[in-house]
């Protein structure tokens, strides 16, 4: 189990108004799934998301994470680097570097050599199709290449999980197809992927469509 | 690591050259001011020192008002409140008879107006006795000295430094027995000095037009003297005969308003001097860099604002608060080392230039530079820290939401 949760609730104060963004979720996603998030507007998306990429910790609830228990007690900078790997729907690639570089990053703070790194990094814009873009800027970039960039950056260090917030809703139709096939392609490689997504016609493609609703699991 | 900390920093200036160079302008400017102001004042002591101990170990040097008492340039300015000599505090001297004392001299001096056919020059002119000459080892280059005879009767001869006389008359050696007009009286050139690099504060001694003291006395009216010398026996004797001039002195003006000052007590009279001049120019860095550094923090601060999206993106990709921080606090101090380099570099040029161009001497010593680059160093350190907090602390999710 790549990951289970237990009542995985959180709760935001705002000007002394309880807002429960999420409540009480249950759910688990096995090794090599791949899984769709939808629901509409505010239903708690990006806060589920967030709380799976350790970005945040629960207010309420538990949250194991390829068998680590994920609470404040323990450095989530760490777990980021080792068991995730984030694409953005506005890719958030670093401007100031070169696709190569982007890639590298998280090596970098896993501690990589320079020489180790590079040959990675090489290699997974290789695999996502963009071998011949190593030294070009986002802003040289189109968008369907910069989230390949930002997807071969989330392969890094072979994290256990990969999480996607709308990955296509930045792309137009085609490139959205294709960032699409390269996700199913890892998928059936072995990879886990948890995707937020609008796109019916996507969250189709996926194993299982997780649905929420005013912070809870509908379906 | 290190290597990637410092060049990721680099990067993120160069991204931002102007603003960088900007930023770092009051480090730049407060190590410049700093380096070339202590450079220039360790240059002026060593000049000073040697030009002292150029005297030789054994002259005495009596000069007007009581350092001891403050009245050495305190209490209303140098010569104005004191009483200067007198022939009668040199007769009383003389006739003292101190045995470690082998020659006495006083001296007038004044920038007097020197003519020559159309030339005139406001030159520098000492009224002295012969002995003068003994005390400081002045050789002759042609000519002759002025003999106590043409001093005492006040002869309308004179000496030229080598200098001088070439400025006059195009070279030395056409100087000799030429008449010149020093403040419109004709005194004929008996001699020229060769060449010495000893100065006299300002003054250099090659530019020296030396006309005998009853001269001086006779025909600029001169009737204060500036200082004694007093050339001893051996330098042995220079505590002993310190001690009996002082005695003899004060006897015959009936008060203590003079000092005699031995070349080690002029050394160490310097030494005061440049060392309160280094204390004002260390409070001058203090305040420079303080403004340097704040304009820094400033920055930083707007920067880090600037790039809320990269921290969280970086947070989101497994950077620690740690690394955060010492990416932002390592941009600080490249920068304000980089500025302290660049601040270093024109200090070397003005150094240079006045070396090459003017007779200041400049002397920029290795300590200083190390000092220069601690300095910018901790000033990035100390003013990098509140930005670089700022910006390990931020929030991943909020950071990534920035736009
Ligand atoms: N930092 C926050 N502070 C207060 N309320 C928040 C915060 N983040 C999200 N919410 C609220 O939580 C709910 C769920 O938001 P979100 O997870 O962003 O929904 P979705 O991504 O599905 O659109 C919304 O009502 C939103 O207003
Ligand atoms: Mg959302």
């Amino acid at each position: 189990m790549v990951v289970k949760t237990s009542q995985l609730s959180k709760i935001y104060h705002l000007d002394g108004v309880e807002v429960r963004a999420l409540v009480e979720v249950n759910m688990e996603i096995k090794e090599g799934e791949f899984i769709a998030i939808m629901g509409p507007s505010g239903s708690g998306k990006s806060t589920l998301l967030n709380l799976l990429g350790c970005l945040d910790t629960a207010s309420i609830g538990e949250y194991w994470l390829d068998g680590v228990k994920v609470d404040k007690t323990i450095n989530l900078a760490n777990i980021r680097n080792q068991k995730i790997g984030f694409v953005f729907q506005s890719f958030n690639l670093l401007s100031r570097c070169d696709a190569l570089h982007n890639v590298e990053l998280p090596m970098m703070y896993a501690g990589v050599t320079s020489k180790n790194r590079q040959r990675k990094a090489t290699e997974l814009l290789e695999q996502v199709g963009i071998g011949n873009r190593l030294h070009h800027l986002p802003n040289q970039l189109s968008g369907g290449e910069k989230q390949r960039v930002a997807i071969a950056r989330a392969l890094a260090n072979d994290p256990p999980l990969i999480l996607a917030d709308e990955p296509t809703g930045n792309l137009d139709s085609i490139s959205g197809q294709n960032i699409m096939e390269i996700l199913q392609n890892l998928n059936n490689q072995g990879r886990t992927i948890a995707m937020v997504t609008h796109d019916p016609n996507l969250g189709e493609r996926a194993d299982r469509i997780i649905k929420l609703m005013d912070g809870r699991i509908v379906s | 690591m290190f290597k990637e900390i410092i060049v990721s920093a680099l990067s993120a200036l160069k991204a931002n050259k102007i603003r960088s160079l900007l930023t770092t302008l009051g480090i730049i400017i407060g190590v410049f001011a700093v380096i070339s102001l202590v450079s220039l004042v360790s240059g002026l002591k060593k000049d000073i020192k040697d030009q002292i101990l150029g005297l030789g170990g054994d002259v005495l040097t009596i000069s007007p008002g009581n350092i001891e008492e403050g009245g050495f340039g305190g209490g209303g300015g140098m010569g104005a409140m004191m009483k200067s000599f007198g022939m009668e505090d040199v007769r009383a001297i003389k006739e003292a008879k101190i045995p470690e004392v082998k020659e006495v001299n006083y001296q007038y001096e004044t920038y007097a107006r020197i003519e020559y056919g159309e030339k005139s020059y406001n030159t520098f002119t000492l009224g002295c006795e012969p002995a003068l000459f003994k005390i400081f080892d002045n050789k002759i280059l042609i000519g002759r000295l002025f003999d106590s005879k043409e001093d005492q009767s006040g002869g309308r001869v004179t000496v030229l430094g080598k200098g001088m006389a070439a400025k006059i008359f195009g070279s030395a050696d056409r100087a000799l027995d030429k008449e010149i007009k020093v403040e419109g009286k004709s005194f004929k050139i008996i001699g020229i000095l060769d060449e010495t690099d000893m100065n006299f504060g300002p003054v250099d001694v090659n530019d020296v037009v030396y006309i005998p003291a009853e001269s001086a006395k006779k025909y600029l009216e001169l009737s204060r003297i500036s200082e004694i010398h007093l050339k001893l026996i051996s330098d042995q004797d220079i505590l002993t005969a310190k001690r009996k001039v002082e005695k003899v002195l004060k006897e015959s003006r009936g008060m203590n308003d003079f000092t005699v000052l031995t070349p080690d007590s002029m050394t160490s009279l310097i030494d005061d001097i440049m060392g309160m001049l280094t204390t004002a120019l260390a409070g001058i860095s203090a305040i420079s860099l303080l403004v340097g550094g704040i304009g820094i923090m400033n920055i930083m601060l707007v920067s880090v604002t600037e790039r809320t999206k990269e921290i969280g993106i970086r947070k989101a990709l497994g950077a620690t608060d740690a690394n955060i921080l010492t990416q932002f606090l390592a941009e600080a101090v490249v920068l304000c080392i980089l500025g302290g380099f660049l601040g270093l570099g024109l200090s070397a040029l003005l150094s240079f230039i006045l070396n090459q161009f003017t007779e200041v001497p400049s002397h920029i010593e290795p300590a200083t530079i190390l000092l220069a680059i601690a300095f910018s160093a901790s000033v990035g350190l100390i003013f990098g820290t509140a930005p670089a907090l700022k910006a390990a602390k931020k929030d991943p999710i909020e950071a990534l939401r920035y736009e």
